[in-house]
């Protein structure tokens, strides 16, 4: 296996190891503030009437809650969710979010969001046709933004929100 | 390298394992090894097809201290035997469909 590093590269350089490193250290603290923030996130917009769906495999609401209670010991910080009006949504967040920042990416210290908008996911990832598809869109819609909700005080994160939804 | 063991929790592996005392200095912190290459003080073949795990260090592209105390630390969190670290996340999987 090692091998590989030596013909095809790929070899971790020591000072990206070493920060890695230093990271792992509060990773399992850091996943418990994620969850704890996460749940308060979920809540709030499982509860705003703008929101049509809340996806977090914390939540009973989650259709495979029970599998996942089986196979998480944590369930992370990352919530999908829907709304009524996706694309006039992620314009505000672009211009008005004062905390979150609209980014591509997760599982920062900085909570991060994006509409994942179905056409670029269906070609770009998922390739599905027909009935799949049309069981994704059931779900998804136009789009659902992928929230990746950082370290901050939930508050803060809650009164962003508050302030883009409406 | 690590008097870290299997029953310790989590939070505990993540802080102590891989990160034992270095021999020169004894820093409490684990320094950064930023060498590309290592003195080789007995017979040792460079050649990739030689090189063992268990092997002496030669050259960072193998194996080096720093990422080495990286891998140790990733395989007690996740209670595997050991761990190659990559440069990146899609270096991973991209090396399984090469020959090696």
């Amino acid at each position: 296996m090692r091998g590989i590093f030596i013909w095809d590269g790929g070899a971790i350089s020591p000072f990206n190891a070493w920060l890695i490193m230093r990271g792992m250290a509060t990773l399992p603290i850091r996943m418990q503030a994620h969850q704890e923030n996460a749940f308060k996130l979920a809540a709030f917009l499982e509860n705003h009437p703008r929101v049509i769906r809340v996806l977090y495999p914390g939540l009973p609401s989650h259709p495979q809650h029970e599998m996942a209670k089986h196979q998480m010991q944590n369930f992370s910080g990352m919530i999908s969710f829907v709304t009524d009006q996706p694309h006039q949504d992620a314009a505000r967040m672009m211009k008005a979010l004062q905390v979150i920042h609209y980014a591509v990416s997760l599982g920062h210290h900085r909570s991060l969001i994006y509409l994942m908008e179905t056409g670029d996911l269906i070609d770009s990832s998922y390739r599905l046709e027909g009935q799949e598809l049309a069981k994704f869109k059931a779900v998804a819609g136009d789009g659902l933004f992928r929230f990746s909700v950082g370290l901050e005080d939930a508050d803060d994160l809650i009164a962003d929100l508050e302030h883009v939804l409406g | 390298m690590t008097s870290t063991k299997s029953t310790q929790g989590l939070q505990t592996k993540a802080i102590h394992a891989g990160e034992s005392p270095q021999k020169q200095g004894k820093a409490s912190a684990p320094p950064i090894c930023m060498s590309s290459t290592f003195i080789v003080d007995e017979p040792l073949s460079f050649s990739a097809n030689n090189l063992e795990p268990d092997s002496p260090l030669i050259y960072t592209c193998w194996a080096n201290p720093t990422s080495a105390q990286l891998e140790v630390k990733l395989a007690a969190l996740e209670n595997a035997e050991s761990c190659v670290a990559f440069s990146s996340g899609m270096a991973a999987p991209s090396v399984l469909s090469m020959p090696g």
